[in-house]
């Protein structure tokens, strides 16, 4: 899922960055009135808590391994807009330290995995899940339609980006510049990868520790609801 | 006294153990993170000791450092030649040399990927049926292959248009992995981050890159004391569930351990007066050497 320099062009990487900033803004904005500012720990220790899952194996029945994102469950733990600056710090020290997705690409992976699949396993999670009680098969079940549903659509949007670049980037002699796929092949091979494995994986992960977060009495959330903030004043 | 030997150790018994299996290992999820956590700790001592070396890369002033990397880097992506590719990525392997960090480290760590990862994901974009074009090698002609709905064409050649459109992609990713590596293993990480502060990035979020790195290593030290605490507590095959009930429940107790970590390092930090602003701000010291260094940096971008 991490997409490396070089497979997506400049202006494509500016576009999704550029997208990227008021995400960022709104992300900030919100965390300074639910959230404590000078609470800069709690941020960096929800990006360290996201790195940790990312560094997970998890194993899959033929033998092999996979990696989950935790998109979904971090949305859910911490809240949609904290998994935003989370997320991103998580890939932004991936992309500089440790050569995991590109330095250019930084805005369009952070797209995907940072604003897409959080938000959209979220609103999962609060549409299949809203008033089930703690750690019923309702809930459960809304966190395992999460995680699959973000990877997949964080998938699908990667595929459009590589998909597009065909289309948009070729040299006068038909050599394309960036990513040589177009969306025949880009969608499928993404989706049939994310719709039978990755996706599981996803899924079983969020569902399976939700449940122990919720099995060991962690509260939810960094950011404060509207409720709560009403009271505060 | 010397004593013979009793007849059951002179028994000169053959026991015929079964011939090993000549095979592929394969590691378990728990093997593979350790390995993980190994691979990141190892780059992190490595780093450590490449920054402190007086070599070319770490004598130049960080701010005139990340600035030519980021032309280069943007040199690189906007280029249509692959000689200017092949060319920034030769003169990064001699600077990563220069600087100390080894010809084979720096292999391994940016050329592997870029040329065997990269290099997998774009070989079928070589073939016409992905990248038509002028014909450099015909793989077969005049067979009419078909499985089920997917139509094989008649000719399949590698052409002029898909091997170069494969190499502007390895070597546009070896170029940025490479300038990255370059750039992380000659400056320390608290540098580079007063770097970032300097050129505008909000002090909140350097704050948060900050401790977020440095907590990074602590966690993961905890990490590989969980995961060895649990191998050395397995035996025999593990369940399915049992692996994802295990992993479900580290990430559960790592969230509550960052929480309370977070919450320890706020009181820390607001009894010791934090307000949220960020006082790492670092001066800008450029001299000859560093200017030499940017205008070398521009005039290769001028070729791309």
């Amino acid at each position: 899922m991490h997409i490396p320099d070089g497979y997506l062009s400049p202006s494509t990487c500016a576009v999704l960055g550029a997208v990227m900033a008021p995400v960022w803004y709104r992300a900030s904005y919100k965390l300074k009135y639910t959230l404590d500012a000078a609470r800069v720990p709690l941020l960096a220790m929800g990006a360290v808590f996201s790195f940790l899952i990312m560094l997970f194996n998890v194993p899959i029945p033929d033998g092999t391994t996979a990696h989950a994102v935790g998109a979904s469950l971090l949305a859910i733990v911490l809240g949609p807009w904290a998994a935003v600056i989370a997320l991103s710090v998580a890939l932004f020290i991936q992309a500089l330290v440790f050569g995991d997705g590109g330095i250019l690409a930084f805005g369009a992976n952070t797209f995907n995995m940072a604003f897409i699949a959080p938000f959209a396993g979220y609103y999962t999670y609060a549409l299949l899940g809203k008033g089930a009680k703690p750690g019923a098969k309702r809930q459960l079940t809304a966190a395992f339609a999460a995680g699959y549903i973000s990877i997949n659509i964080a998938a699908l949007a990667a595929a459009l980006e590589f998909g597009c670049q065909p289309l948009l980037f070729t040299a006068a002699d038909g050599t394309p510049l960036y990513c040589p796929y177009g969306f025949s092949v880009t969608i499928p091979a993404m989706m049939l990868a994310h719709l039978t494995v990755a996706g599981l994986v996803e899924g079983f992960i969020t569902l399976i520790a939700l449940k122990c977060i919720i099995h060991a009495e962690i509260p939810l959330g960094l950011e404060k609801t509207d409720k709560e903030e009403i009271q505060d004043v | 006294m010397n004593r013979p030997l009793p007849e059951w150790l002179q028994e000169n018994v053959t026991i015929n153990l079964p011939a090993p299996k000549q095979c592929v290992r394969r590691f378990d999820y728990l093997e593979k993170t350790l390995q993980g956590i190994y691979k990141i700790l190892a780059q992190d001592a490595h780093g450590n000791s490449t920054a402190g070396k007086r070599a070319l890369l770490q004598q130049i002033e960080p701010h005139a450092k990340l600035i030519a990397a980021l032309i280069l880097l943007l040199a690189a992506a906007w280029t249509k030649k692959i000689e200017f590719l092949a060319a920034v990525n030769l003169l990064l392997l001699g600077l990563a040399a220069q600087a100390g960090l080894g010809v084979k480290s720096f292999m391994t760590r940016v050329w592997l990927p870029a040329f065997f990862f990269s290099g997998l994901a774009v070989l079928p974009g070589i073939i016409s049926w992905v990248t038509p074009g002028e014909s450099l090698y015909t793989i077969y002609s005049g067979v009419h292959l078909q499985l089920g709905w997917l139509t094989f064409p008649v000719v399949l050649d590698i052409t002029k248009q898909g091997v170069q459109s494969a190499l502007l992609v390895i070597l546009r990713s070896a170029s940025s992995l490479g300038l990255a590596t370059l750039v992380l293993k000659t400056t320390r990480w608290s540098v580079i981050t007063k770097v970032l502060a300097k050129f505008g990035l909000p002090a909140a979020v350097v704050a948060v890159l900050d401790l977020t790195y440095r907590y990074i290593y602590l966690f993961l030290l905890l990490f590989l004391e969980y995961i060895m605490g649990r191998r050395s507590r397995l035996a025999g095959r593990e369940a399915q569930g049992e692996k994802l009930s295990w992993i479900g429940g580290t990430i559960a107790d790592f969230l509550r351990i960052t929480r309370e970590y977070g919450e320890d390092i706020h009181y820390a930090m607001q009894s010791r007066g934090f307000t949220g602003e960020y006082h790492g701000q670092m001066k800008l010291k450029i001299g000859l050497c560093d200017i030499g260094f940017l205008i070398a940096a521009a005039i290769i971008c001028c070729f791309a």
